[in-house]
């Protein structure tokens, strides 16, 4: 009976939730934050960092702290996504011999996985903290456009952080969830969501309890950030205009910049103009500089109209491709953060011409549809039923290298569809059954998920041959695919089961790895924890001593500030041991104060 | 024999005199007890040694007088009251198939308690965990606000400092009042139990500093703070604001 907890694992931030008591509870990570930037970072002494700390570190181990990992998840080296990342990142990605993206840092290669399963790690103890008890289940949320590589990729990453994922589902679906519908209803909703580094537009179907995504579309490189830049470059420019200095010198004067900007656009959100407040930004012989500036809602919507328009080509494509007019759209959801701005309110409700739902926290909307997903696993809620359908259509290259659909994205599995197929030359003995996926008409534009021969046709003219291909997806998203010549009775099969190109060995061997680096980073904690327990013990007896101390015998207090400098020594030590032997010895120091205290009065 | 002694003495003729079961049976514990009689021990009693005469009277009225003429009374009882019994059958005849669904609605509600007290469990657990973090987090929330404010006056304060020299006695005098406000306000904190974060001469740590910088050199130790752009404060174990540091990085 225990929890399935929801993770919304973003490209720039995650999320976990879980349903308590009928109600979705956000989980907070130990920094309080209620979400956890997707960050990891590895540093020489061994340790790994994650979240908000690997952060404050990227500065000085860039090549070692990766980010945006959600980007290389599932693909391979040479396909155009991590080429286009290759390029703007600073840690290096390397050629697996499969020929999938990994990550090297320092001299060790990881899968992508791998790195996810860490920040999935992390997200596990938080809710384990939180929960008082072991979790083992989760639901983790996926881009509607991750094809079945991709989503088994980040099934990987739950196993190796010793999760079980008892579903993956789409990010829209998963808002969707947590808005509720209505049962009976056939509704269609568009799911707008501006992330931090990321959009995404996606129209579902929702039908019975069966989501089904007609499409979908977005930028891969348009999110929050954007917007941000804006406001520190128009601060940037008005500055340097009134004072000819040029702030973006400045490492302190642009990350001042930088929050006062986050701020204001928070603010603009519900006031319409705001005023940034950054005293003393900068000096020059005349004396010192101020920014106070007055930032108007229309100004900053000035700032940032193209970013916004170019969110509105992407909703008309994925309008246009599920062949529907605005009026079709029953409901509008608005996820990531960004959307808080009215002027994306605005443009959403001009583009649909209906008010977007905006009562749920839109950073927090994808992980709490998961958690209610998690729940109707565990059992907690009953009245709906989610269907699994199949993300991307499945299908054979054909002649000429077209792609022709066996099964159609978004059917209910498990299901079976067989079709016929023939020679296309003379007398033709083989005919090669290519299995790939995706939604593009030209093969070689979609997935290749596998291949085999059917030989030993007999000699025909061409186009006599009958061959029967048919595809089956089992509950688990297996596909078994066969051909049969229907003369001769020949068949020949093969099972495609789903991979993330790590092999099942491999996944139990970085399960254990985990496992063991996690009790590494309960250790790193521990001797935190007493480090700063021996520092304020230290500076609190050195304090006493310099204001009481001269009460005491003058041997006494040579003796007691000896120990308290040897006990110093210990703070830059890694060894617990040590360390908690420099405690004891400093809290006998202490008492000892006490004592000459007690005497003294 | 001592005990057979002791028995008698215990139990005179008033045995006959038994009025009630409670009282047959308060005497027959006492007798257990002298006796020792324990669940291992089997007393073997033969049938013919019970006399009809010997049944305590109250008995006798319990039972009815012959096993088999009772069991006869019984059916006979049944079978006149059978139509009886067929009618309320009827009337209150649960399908099976409804008294399965009852019985898994009853299932399930179990099940629904059972995860509601768990989670309430959970959660009065964390609640209480939580309120001793109350305090602080309060403290925390403040300073957080505060210090923003404390960093202002700070930068006016260094601002001010860099043309002392050419400034009247008068602003001397202000700019001094001043700097006495900055120690206060530094002083409220530091009772408040909010400590500034170290920072050059020691190790970068991010889990106290934020890098914005890096220093190539070779003469200190790589990772060593060269330089703070904006102090960093905790309360206690727990980090209010990361200070913003400069750190060496190996040159070359």
């Amino acid at each position: 009976m225990s929890k399935v907890i929801g993770i919304d694992l973003g490209t720039t931030n995650c999320c976990v939730s879980v349903l308590e008591g009928g109600t979705v509870q956000i989980i907070p990570n130990k920094e309080g934050g209620r979400t956890m930037p997707s960050v990891v970072g590895f540093t020489e002494k061994g340790d790994r960092l994650v979240g908000q700390i690997a952060k404050r570190q990227a500065v000085t181990n860039p090549a070692n702290t990766l980010h945006a990992v959600k980007r290389l998840i599932g693909r391979k080296y040479n396909s155009p996504e991590v080429e286009k990342m290759r390029g703007n990142v600073p840690f290096e990605i390397v050629e697996a011999p499969n020929g999938d993206a990994h990550i090297r840092v320092l001299d060790k290669t990881y899968s992508p996985p791998e790195i996810s399963a860490i920040v999935l790690q992390r997200l596990k103890q938080a809710a384990e903290e939180f929960l008082g008890d072991t979790i083992s289940e989760a639901i983790i949320t996926v881009p509607a456009y991750f094809d079945d590589i991709q989503r088994q990729a980040t099934r990987d990453a739950g196993k190796i952080a010793g999760l079980t994922v008892e579903r993956i589902i789409n990010e829209p679906t998963s808002a969707a969830l947590a808005y509720g519908f209505d049962k009976n209803k056939n509704e269609k909703v568009a799911v707008y969501d501006l992330g931090g580094g990321t959009f995404d537009i996606t129209i579902l179907e929702i039908n019975d309890g069966v989501f089904e995504v007609l499409s979908t579309s977005g930028n891969t490189f348009l999110g929050g950030e954007d917007f941000d830049q804006r406001i520190i470059d128009w601060l940037v420019e008005t500055f340097q205009k009134e004072n000819k200095i040029d702030l973006r010198e400045d490492r302190l004067a642009l990350q001042r910049l930088k929050e006062g900007a986050e701020r204001a656009k928070c603010e603009l959100s519900s006031v319409s103009e705001t005023t940034i407040n950054l005293p003393f930004i900068a000096a020059d012989p005349s004396g010192p500089k101020h920014i106070n500036i007055v930032l108007s809602r229309t100004k900053f919507e000035e700032l940032v109209a193209d970013l916004v328009e170019s969110s509105v080509e992407p909703c008309q494509k994925a309008l246009w491709d599920a062949k529907l007019q605005p009026g079709d759209i029953d409901k509008v959801i608005l996820v990531g953060g960004q959307t808080r701005s009215p002027i994306i309110t605005k443009t959403v409700t001009e583009l649909f011409g209906k008010a977007p739902s905006t009562e749920i926290n839109p950073d927090e909307v994808v992980a709490m549809g998961a958690a209610i997903q998690g729940g109707v696993m565990s059992g907690d809620v009953k009245d709906i039923i989610l269907l699994d359908v199949l993300p991307l259509s499945l299908g054979l290259e054909t002649r000429g290298g077209l792609f022709v659909k066996l099964i159609s994205r978004n059917a209910t599995i498990p299901l079976k569809n067989t079709m016929t197929f023939t020679t296309v030359v003379d007398n033709q003995q083989s005919v090669e059954i290519h299995i790939m996926q995706g939604e593009r008409e030209i093969a070689s534009a979609n997935r290749s998920l596998g291949r085999f021969d059917l030989v030993g046709i007999p000699l025909a003219p061409r186009g006599v041959p009958q061959i029967d291909v048919s595809f089956e997806v089992d509950a688990n998203g297996i596909v078994n695919v066969s051909a049969k010549d229907k003369m001769t009775g020949l068949e020949q099969a093969m099972q495609i089961t789903p991979s993330s190109g790590l092999a099942p060995e491999e996944i139990d061997r970085l399960i254990m790895e985990a496992e063991t680096s996690a009790n590494m980073d309960v250790k790193a904690k521990d001797l935190i924890l007493q480090k700063n327990k021996l520092d304020s013990l230290i500076k609190n007896a050195q304090r006493a001593m310099s204001e009481y101390g001269r009460t005491m015998p003058q041997e006494q207090q040579q003796q007691i500030n000896t120990a308290l400098n040897n006990a110093e020594v210990y703070l830059q030590s890694e060894n617990l041991d040590d360390i908690k032997m420099a405690l004891a010895d400093v809290e006998q120091q202490t008492n000892k104060i006490t004592e000459a205290l007690m005497a003294a009065v | 024999m001592d005990s057979n002694n002791k028995l008698r003495d215990h139990f005179p003729e008033e045995m006959n005199l038994k009025s009630s079961i409670d009282d047959f049976l308060r005497e027959l514990e006492e007798k257990e007890k002298d006796l020792n009689i324990s669940d291992e021990m089997v007393i073997e009693v033969e049938d013919d040694e019970i006399e009809e005469s010997e049944i305590p009277e109250f008995l006798k009225t319990d039972l009815p007088s012959s096993s088999g003429a009772f069991g006869e009374n019984l059916y006979a009882q049944i079978k006149m009251h059978e139509p009886e019994i067929k009618a309320v059958e009827l009337t209150s005849q649960v399908q099976p198939s409804q008294l399965k669904e009852l019985e898994n609605r009853i299932g399930e509600l179990k099940t629904t308690m059972a995860r509601r007290q768990m989670d309430f469990d959970n959660y009065r657990k964390r609640i209480e965990r939580e309120r001793g973090d109350t305090f602080q987090n309060q403290i925390s929330n403040l300073a957080t606000q505060m210090l923003p404010v404390l960093d202002n006056l700070n930068r006016a304060l260094d601002a001010a400092s860099h043309f002392k020299g050419e400034q009247s006695n008068g602003f001397q005098q202000f700019f001094d009042g001043i700097a006495l406000v900055n120690q206060q306000l530094s002083e409220v904190f530091s009772e408040m139990g909010i400590q500034p974060v170290m920072t050059v001469g020691e190790m970068f740590n991010p889990h106290f500093h934020e890098a914005v910088a890096t220093e190539n050199t070779n003469e200190i130790p790589p990772n060593t703070i060269t330089e703070e752009f904006l102090r960093g404060y905790r309360l206690g174990d727990k980090l209010i604001r990361a200070a913003m540091v400069r750190v060496a990085a190996p040159a070359g």
